[in-house]
């Protein structure tokens, strides 16, 4: 038996440890069309700046501190595939290089 | 046989770097969709944080443990889970890494082990395409 933090790297691949297993997502569009309505109104997003949303087709839907609490928030109202995303303080904008 | 998939990323991606969804199937709950950059830049896929309890982790120290250092050359101990996630359509098992020395808030990252070596990525920047073979 392997100790503790020794996996090798093809068992890190093979065997999922966290969350559930894949299921098909409802809508064909389902991450996209929320990622590109965050991208074009994130600007107008200033009331949840330090918050995570959830984004579900051209709406916000939930707001919370954690990104937990927003992810029980949508699965109380029954949504699935929800963009969790948290909204970060207006900044200049800085180019990474890395 | 290859089957390559092409994305068009008609949206101003964030900061200039290329972000798509990744979907994530939280224990007891309906799946969500979270933003990730494709960086390959990055040894190794890196998570926020935040998502650990979502993902039904409790004890981030669990994990495979890995040395990270970041673009400040700041050093940390990051901790590598199995994760099962889907991205362009495809259901893929990632091992994704995440830190309790670094806030809440940081980018996700999709790096070269355990994702492109997985996937095949082409982008056309100009056109704002990517061409996916997974």
């Amino acid at each position: 038996m392997l100790p503790r933090n020794s996996a090798t790297r093809t068992e890190i691949l093979q065997t999922p440890s966290a969350g559930t297993r894949w299921e098909p997502a409802r809508r064909p569009s389902a991450g996209w069309r929320e990622l590109h309505w965050f991208e074009a109104n994130k600007a107008k997003l200033t009331n949840y700046e330090g918050l995570w949303i959830a984004v579900y087709e051209d709406g916000v839907v939930a707001s919370a501190l954690t990104a937990e609490e927003v992810v029980d928030q949508v699965s109380q109202l029954g949504l699935s595939d929800c963009l969790v995303v948290k909204v970060e303080q207006a900044r200049t904008e800085r180019y990474l290089i890395a | 046989m290859t089957t390559v998939r092409v994305f068009r990323l008609d949206y101003a991606y964030s900061g200039n770097h290329v972000v798509v969804p990744v979907r994530l199937f939280p224990a007891g709950r309906p799946p969500i969709t979270v933003n990730a950059v494709l960086d390959t830049g990055a040894a190794i896929s890196f998570f926020d944080r935040a998502l650990l309890p979502i993902l039904g982790i409790t004890d981030v120290t669990s994990g495979t443990k890995i040395p990270l250092t970041a673009a400040n050359n700041d050093p940390a101990d990051g901790y590598a889970f199995p994760v099962q996630l889907e991205v362009f359509g495809a259901p893929i098992t990632v091992p994704l890494t995440f830190s309790p020395d670094w806030p809440e808030g940081t980018t996700n990252l999709l790096g070269m082990q355990g994702f492109f070596d997985q996937v095949e990525v082409g982008l056309d920047h100009s056109a704002r395409r990517l061409y996916v073979n997974i």
